[in-house]
């Protein structure tokens, strides 16, 4: 039994991704024309409403323009795309994603939820199972510690 | 089915949190070396099984899976659901913190009603195994979507049409409840009958 425990909480340890991305937010964005769109989300994909988006100049780091994200966690700037340039979410307490324009590469398409939730759910998922068999593996030791 | 931060008077909240560590305390005290195992992977399936999502016309609906767990782990379904609804709150946000507890009552509490009137029908081979589960699931998110509507209730009129919605939303999930339920059954007694008559 406690072998199997051992072996149990061992390769949930092993599955336990280096980083938790709890709260980790997502920002993807997009072109149609000289208009920049964007969408941010959590970990797990609720999106981030109501939140500061900023663009920066990558080369003078002024503030070029600011909105906000709507209730479905995007947001659209009419933007001129020839210059470089920085997008920054900030989601509040420190969470805060960015994306980065170089002014040359190819325009990039809107994104797969499909696949991005994924990668961000599996993860996630992951971690959570290993956390269960860490939280069991306690109870075990404490219980077996109770009762010596 | 999970009630979000912000919305429940403190009143319901605290009651959520009381009467949930009372089902954890009951259930830490009765569980023994040999149920560890059996409940974590419990737990475990309870934190997976809500974030499987049916689309029902526009749409969709989650697994609960709260009458197959209570079924299996009597008192210790407390602590199978509550581990994994927290979980569920810090790495998905399903739910939140201040709303654990009420949670944790309104999926605990059906499971282990559900383990008092199923567990000695299945021990004592007084019902088919198939009938056990469907009634096992099928109750046990019956009576969770009904606290959820009572719950939500308590947070004034304005969440009365909310709660109603609620109830009536869960109403295939019960179905699909009781299905899925009823094939877990069906193959634990196939290769493992142990865990199911004591």
């Amino acid at each position: 039994m406690k072998r199997f425990f051992l072996l149990f909480i061992g390769v949930s340890v092993l599955l336990t991704p280096a980083t938790l991305s709890a709260h980790g937010v997502r920002l993807f964005c997009w072109f149609e024309g000289e208009t920049l769109h964007g969408e941010g989300y959590f970990a797990g994909g609720d999106p981030v409403k109501n939140s500061k988006v900023s663009v920066i100049d990558s080369a003078e780091k002024n503030v070029l323009a600011e909105t906000r994200t709507s209730e479905s966690g995007t947001f659209t700037i009419s933007l001129d795309t020839s210059i470089p340039f920085q997008v920054i979410l900030d989601a509040g307490q420190g969470h805060r994603a960015s994306w980065t324009w170089n002014g040359t590469r190819e325009k990039e398409k809107p994104p797969d939820h499909r696949e991005t939730e994924s990668e961000n759910t599996l993860p996630a998922i992951a971690a959570g199972l290993a956390v269960i068999a860490l939280l069991f593996g306690f109870l075990y030791l404490w219980k077996r510690g109770h009762a010596a | 089915m999970h009630i979000s931060e912000g919305i429940l008077p403190l009143t319901t909240l605290g009651a959520g949190y009381a009467i949930s560590a009372l089902g954890v305390g009951v259930g830490l005290k009765n569980i023994r070396d040999d149920e560890m195992v059996r409940t974590a992977l419990l737990s475990s399936t309870f934190f997976v099984a809500s974030l499987i999502h049916i689309p029902i016309g526009p749409t969709s609906i989650h697994l609960v899976l709260n009458g197959f767990v209570g079924l299996l782990a009597g008192w210790s379904c407390f602590i199978a659901i509550g581990i994994a609804l927290l979980l569920q709150a810090l790495l998905f946000q399903f739910g939140g913190i201040t709303t654990l507890g009420i949670n944790t009552l309104v999926m605990s509490l059906p499971a282990l009603v559900c383990f008092l009137i199923f567990s000695p029908l299945l021990s004592g081979k007084k019902l088919p195994v198939a009938m056990t589960g469907f009634l096992c699931g099928f109750t046990s998110v019956f009576f969770s979507a009904l606290l959820l509507s009572l719950s939500l209730a308590t947070a004034g009129e304005s969440f009365f049409p909310a709660a109603r919605l609620v109830f009536a939303a869960n109403t295939p999930l019960m179905l699909i409840d009781g299905l899925i339920t009823t094939l877990a059954l069906q193959f634990i007694m196939k290769v493992k009958p142990e865990m199911l008559v004591s």
